[in-house]
């Protein structure tokens, strides 16, 4: 079984592929396709830590707390991702474009 | 009079049985591996044969619901029509369109069939048959029910063709709409068995199966019922593949063996969902006499009998109705049905009946059919009230063809 | 036995969900994109059960696959694009782009493997249904409630954003 290093190395991987997705292509939802990786591997850096490391001290904190972090993250996530595409077919409906460099000027 | 426990065991068994011969002439690791290779073997080879028996027992139940006699001439009363039918499928032509994604459009059906197969690893045959006992069974089966959708919009989109594109879209809005009550549904049933694992609600309904409990068990199973059918893209929900609507929809394209895929997927689908339903609703393998594990087999085919039943009976929902019954009269209908499961789970009702033993099942029983009747006879009287005063349906299904005309 | 079989799966999900990851990123046409999204998401989840997160795999599964790339695969179809529009960024931004996330790789594995974890003594290897749901209406009950007023929010957005007038 892997240790904490190659998960934590795996969740690097992927959150840095995110980033040069959103750096360089042009579409917007592609973008958000990106932005939806660099959220998955925050998720497995923290579900990674809630199984390998102590779990936090104190009265407020359970021992899934690595865990819930994920989740409200899953949860926030796909209300972000819902809320980008539907600014992306707003905007669609008006420039009848979905390339960041063509959306880039406010009107006139 | 029950049976000797070796008839009852027969699966575990012969599991048992295959550990210990194995296990002495191969390691550990590869005994663990094959038994559960063969596990898995097993399984899908009796999803295949079931879904024959499936398909021919629909074609006769269909053919006598519309006065006419069904498939018989290949073989006694046709049950080798759907050996002949799988046969034609593997013979036919593989047809590809010509700027067909070709990578999409092989994998889509493979999409739409491997999550219904996998859905078979934790059903709960018996008390010590089951592939894998998960501790979140019925989350895995419901997020293994969402799968699909993803491969009917590529179905829809690879076949290069405006007409699947909207039968795949339109299909993909009907299973999304119908994803949350599904799930909701099967919330109140969690609650009352204390845990999500599938063996574990079959084994608290040892007692009373769960479609006795006051209100909260018909409703549950009357809402997931219906909404696992529409999961399927059965009738009359089943607007996106339907002959005569837009040509067939989103597997349009397909023939030969990648439709056979999408037909088995299909009926392996109202197989789990009949299987689901039994477990959660119909306490699984709880019976008597027979062995668990024919019980089981039972109780789902006779959902599956019903469903076959509602399909030769009612008429196909058109898109907005579809819609209109997701969202504005399942959904309120699981949420309230959640709130009174709470009411149940809290006050402790059904346990005090129980401990009347039988008595206490007859009179759970009681308490359905006069809720049932009661409603009944409140939506009868409602459905009056507005017709008649302002002459607005409940249901736009139900609007007559010739406003203002009266009997 | 079990070290064996989590090793390999380890290592075939990691290589799937990179694979998934890169496909997103280079592939030229969107509705590809959307499918290697959904084998990158796929095999997260199965990271997840790898690490004893039952629920949040079955989770991921039902919200990511059966919700988000759902939700993507309508926005592509809503807003289709002509196929020899360019898809990638110019040269320069792109070579920019690699050299950043190369860099930040570089930097986040650095950190990682020089830094001394406090590792517990037996991983937690146990089912978390029944802990997430009481840390759910106990501990973590505000951000819980608040979660579920971001998502009503988000509905409401969406749905407006996206009507016809």
């Amino acid at each position: 079984m892997p240790g904490l290093n190659q998960f934590l190395i795996l969740g690097a991987i992927i959150f840095c592929i995110g980033i040069y997705g959103a750096l360089s292509r042009r579409n917007v939802v592609v973008l958000l396709m990106a932005l939806e990786l660099m959220l998955n591997g925050v998720n497995i850096t923290l579900v990674a830590f809630n199984r390998f490391l102590t779990p936090p001290a104190g009265v407020s904190s359970s021992p899934f707390a690595g865990q819930m972090f994920a989740l409200f993250v899953i949860a926030v996530a796909a209300a972000e991702a819902a809320l980008g595409l539907a600014i992306v077919i707003a905007v669609y409906r008006v420039r009848h474009t979905v390339q960041v460099d063509q959306i880039d000027a406010l009107r006139g | 009079m029950t049976i000797p426990s070796f008839l009852n065991d027969l699966i575990g068994q012969i599991g048992a049985l295959l550990y210990y011969l194995l296990g002495l002439v191969l390691p550990a690791w590869l005994t663990v591996l094959l038994v559960t290779l063969i596990g898995i073997a097993v399984a899908v080879t009796f999803v295949a044969v079931l879904v024959m028996s499936q398909v021919w027992a629909e074609r006769k139940v269909i053919a006598r619901i519309q006065d006419r006699v069904g498939p018989n001439r290949v073989g006694p009363f046709g049950i080798l029509q759907s050996v002949a039918d799988a046969l034609k499928l593997l013979t036919k032509e593989d047809i590809v369109p010509a700027n067909a994604d070709r990578l999409v459009f092989a994998l889509a059906p493979l999409v739409v069939l491997v999550p219904s197969l996998m859905i078979f690893a934790v059903l709960p045959f018996n008390w010590d048959a089951t592939i894998a006992r998960l501790d979140v069974g019925i989350l895995y089966v419901l997020a293994l029910a969402t799968f699909p959708t993803i491969g009917i919009v590529m179905a829809g989109w690879a076949s290069f063709n405006n007409y699947t594109l909207l039968g795949g879209m339109r299909a993909a809005a009907q299973l999304i709409s119908y994803e949350v009550p599904e799930v909701l549904s099967v919330m109140p049933i969690v609650l009352l068995a204390g845990t999500m694992s599938l063996w574990g609600i079959a084994n608290a309904q040892q007692g009373a199966w769960y479609i006795l409990a006051p209100i909260v068990g018909p409703l549950a199973f009357v809402l997931f019922f219906t909404a696992g059918i529409a999961e399927i893209n059965r009738s009359p929900f089943d607007l996106p593949e339907a002959e005569s609507e837009i040509i067939a929809g989103f597997h349009m394209e397909y023939s030969g063996m990648r439709f056979a895929l999408f037909f088995l997927a299909e009926y392996a689908n109202a197989f789990s969902v009949s299987a689901i339903a039994a477990t959660l609703f119909f306490g699984g393998w709880h019976g008597w006499i027979l062995p668990g594990y024919l019980w089981f087999v039972i109780k789902t085919y006779v959902l599956f009998l019903v469903m076959v039943w509602a399909r030769g009976t009612l008429p196909r929902l058109r898109y907005d109705q579809l819609m209109n019954l997701a969202w504005k009269i399942m959904l309120p209908l699981t949420l309230v049905n959640l709130l009174l499961a709470a009411l149940l789970k809290t006050s402790g009702f059904m346990e005090s009946v129980l401990s009347f033993g039988w008595l206490g099942v007859l009179i759970l029983l009681a308490i359905n059919l006069v809720v049932v009747y009661i409603l009944y006879r409140l939506y009868n009287q409602l459905f009056r009230a507005v017709r008649g005063s302002a002459g607005l349906p409940l249901l736009e299904a139900t609007q007559p063809a010739t406003q203002g005309a009266r009997p | 036995m079990t070290e064996v079989v989590a090793t390999i799966a380890f290592w075939v999900f990691a290589i799937t969900a990179v694979v998934g990851a890169l496909g997103v990123v280079w592939a030229k046409r969107v509705f590809h994109s959307a499918m290697f999204l959904t084998v990158a998401l796929g095999s997260t989840a199965a990271i997840y059960v790898l690490l004893s997160a039952d629920f949040l795999a079955a989770v991921q599964i039902l919200v990511y696959t059966g919700a988000v790339v759902i939700l993507v695969l309508f926005a592509i179809m809503l807003t289709p694009q002509s196929v020899e529009l360019p898809t990638f960024a110019p040269g320069g931004q792109q070579l920019g782009g690699v050299i950043v996330a190369l860099a930040l790789l570089a930097l986040m594995i650095a950190a990682i493997t020089n830094q001394p974890w406090p590792l517990a003594a037996q991983p937690l290897d146990q089912p978390t249904s029944f802990g997430l749901g009481q840390g759910l209406l106990t501990t973590y009950l505000f951000p819980f409630e608040l979660a579920s007023l971001v998502l009503l929010v988000a509905m409401i957005g969406a749905i407006l954003l996206a009507r016809e007038d």
